[in-house]
């Protein structure tokens, strides 16, 4: 393996567009491999547990996507956006992974797979409130446990879309070219997925 | 009363409805509580759903992602990387490599000896050969190289620049245009002087360029 550009890299990355830090990384830039991880690891993480709904198995898969992003750096496309890539193979990663264990199964208190009370807390997914009183905070963290099942129990193409629609901000379009479909269907699943989550959060109307 | 569709209320809440569209359904929700309470409903559909927090990783991720990953290091440094590996690291590899190097030398010292032992050939007459040799080959090398600026569009280019001079162009435009000239050259020779010839600081020099 060869070492990582040893001259000092006075760059502000965070300037930066994407285009420009993937340029530095081609450089061979580990500053720019690294920006890279810290602009996008946690909507991945994020995208992926959702899909997979356990903590560490997420956090594997979303190395494992990082991983084959970023060897791949040479074959990058600056003519398509580098989240629409880094989020499809992320989805395509959490689906190939879902179809080989059937884990589509709600564990929101933690990993199916954890063992220990330790493991099961680390695995558990926390909603962080912000400047909220002890009652706001139960209440929303309650709230955000409600949705989470729901999200868990719709299929995992409407999730990946839902998801990417509403927690991440993508457009249809950017959607339908990560999940290659077309741009219908994208909307049609995010559609019936609101509807899916609106049904079973019914019981949670005033 | 006709409703608007349930994806015509979506997109009201998206805001991606145009102008008119969105006037005639908001007139509609001011006489219609059925979509009032969709909307709402949608509304705090996507609140919540916006709020939904983003998992942070454990530490070291960053680190177990880099573990895998290979580095392209520009081509430049590889090319350095790959020619230290033939620069020979201690006395034995410099008399190997100086051995290497004078094995032609001594191979036209030996001809050389041979020649001169024969009756026809003389010392005299042996320089004359190699110097009409070496004069031929010199002037038919200018001469392919005069062609081929002659020939480019350099020339013609330089010809055409130096007509367009003033015609007060005199002896301190020279004088500055040499000098100007002079100093870029010996620039470049210390730069190179100091990239192949100081072995000692050239991995510190190296490491000090971002190319």
């Amino acid at each position: 393996m060869s070492r990582p550009h040893s001259c000092a890299d006075n760059v502000d990355y965070k300037q930066l567009t994407d285009p420009e830090v993937i340029a530095r990384a081609r450089e061979g830039h580990e500053a720019a491999y690294r920006e890279l991880i810290g602009r996008y690891e946690r909507p991945v993480i994020s995208l992926i547990y959702r899909l997979v709904r356990d903590r560490e198995l997420a956090e594997d898969l979303a190395q494992e996507t990082f991983i084959k992003v970023l060897n791949a750096l040479d074959r990058y496309d600056p003519a398509h956006k580098f989240s629409s890539w880094i989020f499809r193979i992320a989805h395509n990663t959490a689906i190939d992974q879902i179809r080989k264990k059937e884990l589509n199964t709600l564990s929101l208190d933690g990993s199916p797979h954890a063992t220990t009370e330790e493991a099961i807390a680390a695995s558990r997914i926390v909603a962080v409130g912000n400047d909220e009183t002890p009652e706001e905070y139960t209440a929303s963290r309650e709230l955000g446990h409600e949705i989470e099942q729901a999200i868990a129990q719709i299929r995992p193409e409407y999730r990946t879309a839902i998801l990417l629609w509403h927690v991440e901000g993508r457009p249809y379009e950017e959607i339908a070219e990560i999940m290659e479909l077309p741009l219908g269907t994208v909307k049609t699943f995010i559609h019936r997925g609101r509807n899916e989550l609106r049904k079973r959060l019914a019981h949670l109307r005033c | 009363m006709l409703h608007p569709a349930s994806d015509r209320l979506e997109a009201y809440v998206e805001d991606s409805l145009d102008g008119s569209d969105r006037a005639v359904l908001e007139s509609h929700l001011v006489s219609c509580i059925r979509c009032q309470s969709e909307v709402d409903e949608l509304r705090a559909l996507f609140a919540a759903l916006g709020a939904l927090p983003r998992l942070a990783p454990t530490p070291g991720f960053a680190d177990r992602i880099m573990a895998g990953v290979q580095i392209r290091q520009p081509w430049t440094l590889r090319v350095a990387a790959w020619l230290r590996r033939w620069v020979p690291s201690g006395t034995t590899g410099w008399a190997l490599v100086t051995a290497i190097l004078s094995l032609p030398v001594l191979g036209a010292g030996g001809v050389t000896a041979w020649l001169l032992s024969q009756p026809r050939f003389t010392m005299h007459g042996l320089w004359m050969l190699v110097r009409d040799r070496t004069a031929d080959a010199a002037m038919s090398l200018a001469a392919r190289a005069g062609t081929a600026v002659i020939e480019s569009n350099i020339a013609l280019r330089l010809w055409e620049w130096a007509s367009a001079l003033p015609a007060g162009f005199g002896l301190g435009e020279l004088g500055a245009a040499a000098a100007l000239v002079a100093t870029v050259t010996a620039g470049s020779a210390w730069i190179l002087y100091q990239n192949l010839f100081r072995s000692s600081t050239r991995e510190k020099t190296y490491g000090t360029y971002c190319f």
